[in-house]
């Protein structure tokens, strides 16, 4: 109590110094908050368009793939199949920390026109399964989504603007016309002589094969963030993928179906129960028909099942409140204990270049406030070491009455925490006000690619959790422990005879 | 009962390339409820030997000893401990705790006493009837720079004494005070000597306040003359 008392009254006596110091913990406080804010915001931004909208918490892979940053390659090599997929489906339905998952292909595709060559990343999927389970993150601008069981590639409306320059030609989606207002300021000049195509002649390169088909334009869409980002990203459904790459697809391994059993899949109810054709006048099919085409033994249609023929990868969407690590940790012993022949990935590593590009940015604020620390420290440890000094006389004629050197240091320490805990919280606090104002409007990323990959998405929005918060007290308690480490030291050394020879 | 002994005491200070002999070989006893004066003039030693019988400074040669225990070779911690509880100290410039009333400047040092197990209401007392003692009911609550030359050393005293120390050393306690309160403040360390039976050990150089001593100590040159 009597140290509290003398090291709150030293401060209202010291009110210079005392206001220095304190000034640079609230702004070394207020700018720490920010800086947790900015870093976590920026995170949650990637997790929000990147993580939940493309490319899921964890990925899975083959075993045999040697490359992890499989997912945005500059150069893209065919990636290995996926074994078994059927089983490992099965075991992910039982994971209670994995939300959904969905499985996909990746490759390169080469854009074949007439003056030149040029290259688009591709993705095959069920398209309403990716929509789904990624919280429908396309938006068509022009044409039509993928459904299930249309083919078709669905291409990006930076991306179009880009293959127009390299091409020459506008893309516009199949049975569609050219939208004006949509074209580019270079498409807009060539217009209404504008060469419109509405079908890509690509070129793709499997494992052990290349081909060329010519793929429609499904529709020209609009990532929902970060769009700029993904204009080389195209989707395409699985089975053209599948084509194209030279994989299995799924007519090609789909169960085969006498023509008697298909009819009696195709039937419907009212047509088993009597009020349809089957037994009806003039029905197409009859039951002596029937019975004679299930001795046929002619295969005539196949039943398709998507899931059974080739991926690339599976996307992990993990539970709210699960932790990437932690879940990487649990699928790591789920691989080795059902024995699949699969490895995981998580999304940073997974993203590549563009993950590296999201932690630069993160690691640069991480660095401006690491050197606010030092600076901060170094300002305030070189102001209570005058300030020590100053007070030779008071804290050495202290130990000539017989106070302890602990008790100067607590009492050095005290002060230094009462500033701290007074200036630091009220930067905090500012740091949290200034936050909790910017959040709702936003900063705008004003369409540069790099800083909507900086802010996380088109409109940065600071944020600050519980753990932000608690960083930031973290952060204070080192910087006023590493600054008052020295002068504490100077305060210990000061003997009743430095106070008399002082004098 | 000798309370201090000092033997053959020395202490030199290196300053540059020579060293200088501060105290040579000082030998001295007091006894307990002396009054005792050390004189002599200016750069001669009184000082030192003081601070070193304090505790406050380190002989480089020879034996302090107080209550009988060389003290010589205690630790920081322990010469801390003997300042709190054997020594009280009153000093030329008065050095009192800034922030600190009058009533909280006497109390510090019991305040220090955790092991006297005094209640808050014992230090409390104490300290008012030591600042009654030396005439400053009025000050109580009041800080350092609000009092007089003679007021704030008045308080050094109470200060020194609420521990009731065995020994108190005043380096040149009137100084820097008029010689009318100087005489008030000697007074008061006699009445308290002789009721107190409390050791006084005090440095000057004014042979007027050389009639309070029952002893006096010559210091010339670092050496003891008489």
């Amino acid at each position: 109590m009597l140290i509290f008392k003398i090291a709150w009254r030293n401060i209202l006596r010291h009110k210079g110094k005392s206001f220095i110091i304190g000034g640079i913990l609230f702004l070394g406080a207020f700018l720490m908050v920010l800086g947790n804010a900015t870093s976590n915001g920026m995170n949650r931004g990637i997790e929000e368009n990147m993580v939940k909208s493309f490319t899921g918490h964890i990925l899975l892979i083959s075993d045999k793939e040697e490359d992890k940053k499989f997912l945005f390659p500059m150069l893209p090599k065919p990636m290995k199949i996926i074994q078994d997929y059927d089983r490992i489906q099965t075991i992910l339905k039982q994971q209670d920390y994995i939300k959904d998952f969905l499985p996909m292909t990746r490759g390169g595709l080469a854009i074949l026109g007439e003056a030149q060559m040029s290259f688009l990343m591709t993705y095959g999927c069920n398209f309403d399964d990716f929509q789904r389970v990624f919280g429908s993150p396309y938006e068509a601008v022009e044409g039509d989504l993928l459904k299930n069981g249309d083919k078709g590639i669905l291409i990006n409306s930076n991306g179009r603007k880009k293959q127009h320059v390299f091409q020459g030609f506008w893309l516009v989606p199949e049975g569609r016309d050219v939208v004006e207002a949509n074209l580019s300021d270079e498409a807009k000049k060539e217009y209404p002589d504008l060469a419109i195509r509405r079908e890509l002649n690509v070129g793709a390169f499997g494992e052990s094969n290349a081909s060329d088909d010519t793929v429609p334009v499904r529709a020209i869409v609009k990532f929902k963030s970060l769009n700029g980002l993904m204009e080389d990203i195209s989707i395409i459904d699985i089975e053209t993928y599948r084509k194209l790459f030279g994989y299995f697809t799924a007519e090609d391994i789909a169960e085969e179906v006498p023509v008697a059993q298909q009819k009696l899949l195709a039937a419907g109810e009212d047509d088993l129960f009597g009020s349809g054709d089957i037994f009806a006048t003039g029905a197409t099919t009859s039951v002596a028909e029937l019975e004679k085409t299930i001795k046929t033994k002619t295969v005539i249609k196949r039943v398709i099942n998507y899931d059974d023929a080739a991926f690339n990868y599976i996307s992990l969407v993990l539970n709210p409140g699960e932790s990437i690590d932690g879940a990487m940790a649990k699928i790591e012993n789920l691989i080795e204990a059902e024995g699949l022949q699969l490895q995981a990935v998580s999304w940073r590593t997974a993203s590549g270049q563009i993950a590296d590009l999201s932690d630069v940015a993160s690691g640069i604020i991480n660095v401006f406030v690491f050197l606010l620390f030092i600076v901060a420290i170094i300002i305030i440890a070189n102001t209570l070491s005058m300030t020590a000094m100053e007070r030779t006389e008071e804290f050495g004629m202290m130990r000539a009455v017989g106070a302890r050197k602990g008790f100067i240091a607590k009492m050095f320490l005290s002060e230094t925490f009462f500033l701290s805990f007074i200036f630091g919280g009220i930067g905090l606090f500012a740091g949290v006000i200034v936050t909790w104002i910017i959040r709702p409007i936003g900063i705008g990323a004003g369409g540069i690619d790099f800083i909507e990959l900086v802010f996380g998405g088109e409109t940065f929005r600071p944020m600050l959790g519980f753990a932000g918060l608690v960083n930031g007290i973290i952060n204070l308690l080192f910087v006023t422990i590493f600054a008052v480490i020295y002068p504490l030291l100077v305060a210990r050394k000061i003997t009743p005879l430095d106070a008399i020879n002082r004098q | 009962m000798n309370v201090i002994e000092l033997e053959k005491v020395e202490k030199d200070y290196p300053l540059g390339a020579t060293t200088v002999h501060a105290v040579r070989g000082v030998d001295l006893a007091i006894k307990e409820g002396d009054f005792i004066s050390i004189v002599g003039p200016s750069g001669s030693g009184k000082t030192t030997l003081l601070n070193i019988i304090g505790c406050i400074d380190h002989a480089t040669g020879g034996a302090v000893r107080i209550h009988g225990e060389d003290v010589t070779t205690y630790s920081d911690k322990k010469l801390t401990d003997l300042r709190l509880h054997t020594i009280g100290f009153i000093f030329q410039t008065f050095n009192l705790i800034p922030v600190l009333t009058t009533l909280e400047n006497v109390e510090f040092p019991l305040l220090l006493m955790k092991k006297a197990n005094l209640s808050k209401k014992e230090i409390r007392d104490r300290a008012v009837k030591l600042l009654e003692e030396v005439g400053l009911n009025d000050q109580m609550n009041q800080r350092p720079f609000e009092l007089s030359g003679g007021q704030r050393q008045r308080v050094a005293i109470a200060r020194a004494l609420v521990t009731k120390p065995a020994i108190v050393l005043a380096d040149e306690p009137t100084a820097n005070l008029d010689s009318d309160t100087g005489e008030k403040i000697l007074t008061l360390m006699k009445e308290l000597n002789v009721i107190e039976k409390t050791t006084f050990i005090f440095s000057t150089h004014d042979p007027d306040i050389l009639k309070y001593a029952n002893g006096v100590v010559k210091i010339k040159d670092g050496l003891r003359v008489s």
